[in-house]
């Protein structure tokens, strides 16, 4: 079956075509040359004047595991449903469940999705989740950095070579596609009774350093060949004159690649009365500096919302911001996490600047390629904020309304009203399509070219771009069409996207006697297998290639 | 006959109580299950059950009547897709079951409770008014230097409860120099007496009072009583010294022994004792929850719906309401006019209602009187592979098929009445 859509004006930053007239042809999910096509066209779309893009690729969106779903549970009342819904659609009105988080997501033309938090000891329960949400694709990043395994391999001085065999079994044992870190150790200080924990602080009784915590993992990821560079929360979230964590952290990276997450949470320089002031400009200059360094943004939107994180140093002395006023936190084996409901308000300074710093950092920093879009849902705002943003990111006199309604001071202090930069619709597409493929290592989608698997967003070009890019005129998944004029019309099943890189088992023995001793757990039980993936979780996955392993 | 020999299965997990333990070695000799040395009289409970129903496979029936499977599920499916509200309870099976039941609910205008949907309620309250601080099992095991565990029935329910968390045989890796365990009991029992657990026996209705007058202590407020619930002022006293010493202490409670009116408010209690002893030190909560995956009915719940259990699709979108859509009220009230009873790991027999009633049960459920439809399904960890939650809600672990069985599960079932209901 051959499917064509024809006419249309494509945004593939990765083939360099920038809006220029061609036809797409798709046959068995995936998308063929046109010299291929001169077979018989099954099905024609006449999609002249409309903007075509490959599928959009989230990077770090929380969108399952056992955060999340005790936030669901903690704040029913943030997501009251009233409407009946579409009998053609199961769950389509069932507010921020799995189903309704697939329905959104295709909606906008967005076909893949990483949750960036799984802990190995709940990955099973994300993986199950991320299996309940239909249509798009999902990834896990796996979580290490808190765990009592790696704190003691590096305690007793154990040799990398160790560490990147843990660190690949865990990728294999968790069907992650990466490795991500959240604040260094500081889950595991917690349970020792710190209150803050940064970049040089040990952690208690292991007297490992964050930094040392760091460069061990992101030296494995890089020697075991996986695409995705470690994914860093850093120290000290949400604090005033933190950017100076963030700039050390970039330091610490040494040149190896690294990827700092949600960064607006970490560009606050200090005011003069030791208040919140903006720390874009450094950011932004040492990326410039640092071409090793990737960020998404995480750009908060007024209104209510939760903060779902593993950051429990962070989101416990953030318990008396509450809004409503409630939060819960859970630790486990190998890390923990926290919820706290919240509300920005316009009004208010510093949720004004935090606006403001994150739309500093998209417009400052010129280099699509490696800043992000992400809300980091849901903690800046929910994910269905994306079309506002870059409505947003693509119109000044936009960001003039918002700015004009917001809190005057935090307005003054920030450098917002200077910037003119608009965005356009080839750097939209290197943002959220070309650039989230190549840093994943997801080489099968974020482009328009042959053999590439057909995920295609199409959009009716308008001033409106929050309605523009709200509801797609037509979403392929795989080569199936799934939404048509912003409805979804089938609900198809992704799969999971992870990487399966080379370890020596000689490590099986160390892992077996730590997992049983203190997790009360046989080896085999607590690592997902393939065939479990498809059986129990319910999701099938796709396994990407990791490079060679450094010697 | 010739004696087969027995399968030896080693690790395996056990899918009766929410401890979850992963340890059990069993030998499986046509079909029987031969538990090793173990005390614990729930599991052993448990495989007897399965053991007892092997030598002759229960068949479907309707109205008592024998029946084959695909009659059974059409009869269901007729029911369910005439009830204008259904209940969908019981809910006692594997992670796909409950996605089967959930989408079943969905697809029927059906509302969603637990058999054990009182004690879910009350923990679920609790976080709901003010949120929590908690850890997981391990992490009390391998941490806690200081342990209160509130209901003394917790040693009845689960059987290795000290064996696997208070005073386990392995070491913990974090140096914890000397553990101290307190127990708030209704009655003295013997659990731990040789481990130097220190009982405090008061009536349950007054646990109440007790954790106030902790928590007054603790915040430095005076408190006018000489003694609260037969306890002295020294001895509170005591207790709450110990609690603010602690560097890790934990508070362990099981809501489904909690079972007086309005005991959401003493997990609330448990709740502000920690968020206060939290601003010294650490301290965490421990919400064991119980038998019949009970945490696994809760998660799939939540992130199927958005919304925990209780809740319910009769309005065409999830309606949550802890309140009225428990099952004996929606029963005792005429509000569901269809029961879909599920239990497959334990022969829990529906509640008694005149409202047709379909049971996917242990196939040594016994009724009162026959049920309109009775499908036999088998028991994940036993009969099928399958996924459970741990009690503590962290971890979801794999149970594996023990015995050829021609007991299809749960989730096959409900697929067969999804498949037939009218369009």
């Amino acid at each position: 079956m051959l499917i064509k859509l024809a006419g249309g004006r494509v945004y593939d930053p990765a083939n360099e075509t920038n809006g220029e007239v061609r036809d797409i042809y798709i046959r068995d999910g995936r998308i063929v040359a046109p010299d291929s096509a001169s077979a018989r066209v099954n099905e024609e779309y006449d999609i002249s004047g409309r903007i075509v893009m490959a599928g959009a690729i989230d990077i770090h969106s929380h969108i399952a595991g056992g955060n999340v779903n005790t936030a669901r549970m903690l704040l029913p009342e943030q997501h009251r449903a009233h409407l009946a819904r579409k009998l053609s659609l199961p769950f389509g009105n069932a507010k921020w469940s799995t189903h309704e988080t697939g329905y959104r997501y295709a909606k906008m033309g967005f076909t893949t999705v990483v949750e960036p938090a799984m802990l190995p000891i709940n990955a099973a329960h994300a993986h199950l989740e991320m299996a309940d949400i239909p249509i798009i694709d999902k990834a896990g990043l796996a979580v290490l950095g808190n765990d009592d395994l790696l704190l003691d391999m590096l305690r007793n001085r154990q040799e990398q070579r160790a560490i990147n065999d843990y660190v690949a079994w865990t990728l294999h044992s968790s069907q992650a596609l990466g490795i991500k870190v959240i604040n260094a150790g500081g889950a595991s200080a917690f349970k020792q009774n710190a209150r803050s924990f940064n970049l040089d602080d040990e952690v208690p009784m292991y007297g490992v350093t964050s930094r040392r915590i760091i460069q061990a993992l992101q030296r494995a990821v890089h020697e075991i060949g996986v695409e995705h560079p470690l994914h860093v929360h850093c120290n000290n979230l949400g604090l005033p004159g933190n950017v100076e964590t963030a700039l050390a952290t970039i330091e610490a990276a040494e040149g190896l690649p690294m990827h700092l997450a949600h960064v607006q949470f970490y560009s606050y320089d200090r005011g003069k009365k030791g208040g919140f002031a903006s720390g874009s400009v450094a950011l932004a200059e040492a990326l410039k500096r640092n071409a090793n360094i990737t960020v998404d943004v995480g750009q908060i939107m007024f209104g209510q919302t939760v903060t779902v994180s593993g950051d429990i140093v962070r989101q416990f002395a953030a318990r008396n911001t509450a809004t409503p006023r409630k939060w819960a936190t859970w630790e486990a084996e190998d890390g923990a996490g926290g919820i706290v409901p919240f509300h920005y308000k316009e009004a208010n300074f510093i949720n004004t600047l935090q606006w403001a710093i994150g739309l500093e950092l998209f417009l400052l920093i010129d280099d699509p390629w490696r800043v992000f879009l992400t809300t980091d849902h849901p903690n800046g705002a929910p994910f269905t904020a994306y079309p506002y943003l870059f409505h947003l990111l693509m119109d000044r006199n936009l960001r003039a309304v918002w700015s004009a309604r917001s809190n005057q001071s935090a307005i003054k202090a920030s450098l917002l009203p200077h910037l003119e930069r608009e965005y356009g619709l080839y750097e939209i597409a290197i943002m959220t399509r070309a650039a989230p493929a190549r840093l994943l290592g997801l080489h099968d989608r974020g482009h328009l070219g042959p053999g590439a698997i057909a995920d295609i967003a199409v959009y009716t070009d308008q001033a409106d771009k929050s309605r523009m890019f709200g509801a797609a005129d037509y979403v392929f998944k795989d080569g199936r069409l799934v939404v048509r004029n912003g409805e979804i019309i089938n609900i198809v099943q992704g799969c999971t996207q992870v990487v399966h890189p080379a370890y020596d088992s000689s490590i099986i023995e160390t892992l077996n006697r730590h997992f049983s001793r203190y997790y009360n757990l046989p080896l085999h039980k607590l690592a997902l297998s393939d065939s479990e993936m498809a059986d129990q979780i319910g999701s099938t996955i796709r396994v990407h290639n990791a490079k060679e392993r450094a010697a | 006959m010739t004696a087969t020999a027995a399968i030896e299965h080693k690790h395996v997990a056990c899918p009766f109580c929410g401890l979850s333990c992963q340890d059990l070695r069993i030998n499986v000799r046509d079909g029987h299950f031969e538990v090793d040395a173990m005390d614990c009289a729930q599991a052993a409970c448990g495989y007897a059950r399965a053991s007892g129903i092997t030598n002759q496979t229960p068949s479907p029936t309707i109205r008592g009547q024998t029946c084959n499977i695909a009659d059974a599920t059409l009869r269901a499916a007729e029911i369910l897709g005439q009830a204008n509200s259904p209940l969908v309870g019981g809910l006692g099976c594997d992670v796909a079951g409950v996605r089967a039941a959930v989408d079943l609910a969905e697809r029927i205008g059906g509302t969603l409770d637990h058999m054990h949907g009182d004690s879910i309620a009350r923990n679920v309250l609790a976080l709901q008014d003010g949120g929590w601080m908690t850890a997981s099992m391990t992490e009390v095991r391998n941490r806690a230097d200081l342990i209160v565990v509130i209901g003394s029935e917790i040693f009845d329910a689960y059987p290795r409860f000290g064996e696997k968390i208070l005073w386990p045989e392995k070491p913990s890796n974090l140096e914890i120099k000397s553990r101290t365990v307190i127990v708030l009991g209704s009655k003295t029992t013997a659990a731990g007496s040789d481990h130097g657990a220190r009982h405090v026996t008061l009536p349950r209705e007054q646990l109440t009072d007790v954790l106030a007058a902790i928590c007054c202590l603790l915040r430095g407020r005076p408190l006018q009583a000489t003694a609260v619930a037969g306890i002295s002022f020294a001895e509170l006293k005591d207790i709450v010294e110990r609690l603010k010493q602690a560097q890790y202490g934990a508070i362990i409670w099981s809501a489904a022994h909690l079972d007086f009116p309005h005991s959401e408010l003493t997990i609330q209690m448990v709740a502000e004792l920690i968020a206060e002893l939290n601003n010294t030190n650490r301290f965490i909560g421990m919400p064991l929850t119980g038998p019949d995956g009970t945490a696994t009915a809760q998660q799939v719940c939540t992130w199927k719906c958005g919304f925990p259990l209780r809740t319910s699709f009769a309005k065409g979108y999830p309606d949550y309401d802890p309140y009225s859509h428990g099952t004996l009220h929606l029963l005792a009230t005429g509000q569901a006019d269809a029961l879909l009873w599920i239990s497959s790991f334990n022969a829990q027999s529906p509640p008694t209602t005149s409202a047709p009633t379909i049971v996917l049960g242990h196939g040594a459920t016994r009724c009162d009187s026959p049920p309109e439809v009775f499908i036999p399904v088998g028991t994940p960890g036993i009969d099928h592979a399958g996924l459970l939650f741990r009690g503590d809600g962290v971890a979801a672990l794999p149970l594996a098929q023990l015995r050829n069985s021609a007991l299809p599960s749960t989730a096959d079932v409900i697929g067969m009445i999804l498949s037939q209901l009218p369009r």
